[in-house]
């Protein structure tokens, strides 16, 4: 085919046509784009109508800089995201509101809760009252964003942030206190999470309250029952009571860790397995612990996807996916934090 | 004018998308739920049909048919990304409540159908009709659906509570898809009983000439 012939065959036809059209509405959207795009500061503004509804609020950002409606890229009091352990905290203001002839103080944050729906996240904003230096109540929630929650979208009323609004008792929530969604367990563990990382935020950077450092991969693990047996050597860890949206009911291990911090036994003491059926399709090498004898936490991180839990996992934990994981979590647990139980003298 | 009101009746009764060719089962099924996001889920699809039936009406006789398809998801995809725009600056709260519906709107067989059936074969008008009646039909199904859905699982009505009693699974996709069920099974009796009636009219009317005639 000549180049002759080529511009004037059907292809060229086909490729100028296709080509034409993406051209005409690439530029389109583009210039659309830049007419409605929705600032930060829009974004920002939105949030407050929803929470405070027509209560007029003095938000302050940065350097206690006031912010209005005019101002496209707030500043906000974080200047890059936090990372918490079961939270990203992305913004954070003070707010000031006159009820009743009273002044209000305010924090409103922005809080990505982690452990929704397949390792996704349920990005909230919690606005709470400080009274005498501390938290005084929560006074409202909203949804700004998700990922990868298709089961959440518009499932999350007023019922259920109920749970969370009102005078606050240091309370730390969880799906174990039986108020979440049906059918969207693991968004209501995120939002959870969201609002639990938004307070402890508060406490610690604007209320100077200290928090005890959290251990990794402890998001499954009963802190409270798990102890070390100097005469044995041994770990032995519990898990959490159907922790974070998870069916599982406390497991017991025995886990004893090599000098090199690799897994010497594992032995499980209790499964949690929600019923025998499930326990016979754990994988057999797990419930005999050869499988985990010997290997280290890069293996443990790399089975349970850095300790998240998703129905996607490597088919290692296949069968009772939730129970096996448990377990490979639990010798994350174990490895990343044997030094914390035995003084570094493993 | 008659040809317009046959594509605005085939579109709005006979030919109803949602009930009688059952396309866009997924924004149905996944929006009923609630009266005013069905609704407004409609809305945006009339909308973008009739756009989407215009510009491919216009565009018929230039775009090869060999890559006919891929230039109208190409429109259809751009058109979408407007109205996500238009509808996330100018009303958060309804991009909010559709959710990723909207972007799935890409994909509505509803659109694709009538662009290939309808509009490369017909001028920028009838399109332009049958984009409205098309997306008007699909409005009124799912806005229907949305009241007895949002009333039997909310006890509310476009978000205004009528009364306390409430049955759970009508709020949930799997309500829906039985309300969804009910309504065709009605729709097309009604249907049938129209036309059982209209051709048991034509026959009396045809029997009555006949027997003028014979009297004559």
């Amino acid at each position: 085919m000549t180049v002759k012939q080529f511009f004037k065959s059907t292809s060229f036809k086909c490729i100028a046509a296709l080509l034409s059209i993406l051209l005409v509405c690439g530029v389109f959207l583009t210039i659309m784009y830049g007419l409605l795009e929705v600032t930060e500061g829009e974004r920002l503004q939105r949030a407050i109508k929803k929470l405070y509804g027509g209560t007029e609020v003095t938000i302050y950002g940065m350097d206690d800089v006031k912010i209005d409606d005019s101002v496209k890229e707030p500043k906000s009091l974080v200047s890059e995201t936090v990372s918490l352990e079961k939270a990203d905290i992305l913004a954070a203001y003070r707010i000031e509101l006159v009820q009743d002839g009273e002044t209000h103080n305010h924090y409103l944050v922005q809080s990505r809760g982690k452990g929704g729906n397949d390792n996704g996240t349920v990005t909230c904003w919690v606005a709470v009252e400080i009274k005498d230096g501390k938290i005084s109540e929560i006074y409202n929630i909203s949804i700004t964003a998700n990922t990868s929650q298709e089961y959440a979208d518009g499932r999350f009323n007023d019922e259920f942030f109920g749970k969370f609004k009102g005078e606050y008792n240091d309370r730390v929530f969880s799906t174990a206190d039986g108020y979440l969604v049906s059918g969207a367990t693991q968004s209501s563990n995120a939002i959870d999470n969201s609002v639990n990382g938004a307070i402890s935020f508060i406490k610690e950077t604007f209320l100077g309250e200290e928090i005890e450092a959290s251990k990794p991969y402890s998001m499954y693990i009963d802190l409270e029952k798990t102890a070390f047996d100097k005469e044995t050597g041994k770990l032995t860890v519990v898990t959490k009571d159907k922790a974070e949206g998870l069916y599982p009911k406390p497991f017991t291990f025995e886990i004893a860790v090599t000098a090199d911090k690799k897994i010497e036994s594992f032995e499980i003491i209790a499964n949690g397995s929600t019923s025998d059926k499930n326990i016979d399709k754990m994988n057999p090498d797990i419930l005999n612990g050869t499988l985990f004898a010997g290997k280290d936490l890069a293996y443990f991180e790399n089975i349970t996807a850095n300790g998240q839990y998703s129905d996607n996992m490597n088919e290692v934990l296949s069968g009772a996916t939730q129970s096996n994981f448990i377990c490979a979590y639990a010798c994350a647990f174990a490895l990343a934090n044997i030094d914390n139980y035995t003084g570094g003298n493993a | 004018m008659n040809k317009y009101k046959n594509i605005t009746l085939n579109g709005l009764i006979f030919q109803n998308p949602t009930f009688m060719l059952v396309l866009g089962t997924c924004p149905t099924l996944g929006l009923i739920s609630s009266a005013s996001s069905a609704a407004g889920m409609g809305l945006t699809v009339v909308v973008i049909l009739t756009l989407s039936n215009v510009f491919i009406s216009l565009l018929k006789n230039l775009i090869p048919n060999e890559v006919r398809i891929p230039c109208y998801i190409v429109v259809i995809a751009t058109l979408v990304t407007f109205a996500r725009m238009v509808l996330e600056k100018f009303v958060p709260d309804l991009y909010d409540s559709l959710g990723g519906f909207l972007a799935l709107i890409v994909v509505n067989c509803i659109i694709l159908g009538r662009a290939e059936a309808f509009a490369n074969k017909h001028t920028v008008l009838e399109s332009a009709v049958d984009g409205l009646a098309n997306g008007f039909g699909f409005t009124a199904a799912l806005t229907v659906m949305g009241i007895v859905c949002e009333f039997l699982g909310k006890g509310s009505v476009f978000g205004l509570q009528i009364m306390k009693f409430k049955i759970g699974i009508f709020a949930s996709p799997a309500g829906s898809f039985l309300i969804f069920g009910i309504s065709i099974a009605l729709f097309v009796y009604i249907l049938n009983l129209f036309e059982q009636h209209k051709r048991v009219k034509v026959n009396r009317l045809a029997r009555e000439n006949l027997l003028n005639t014979e009297a004559a």
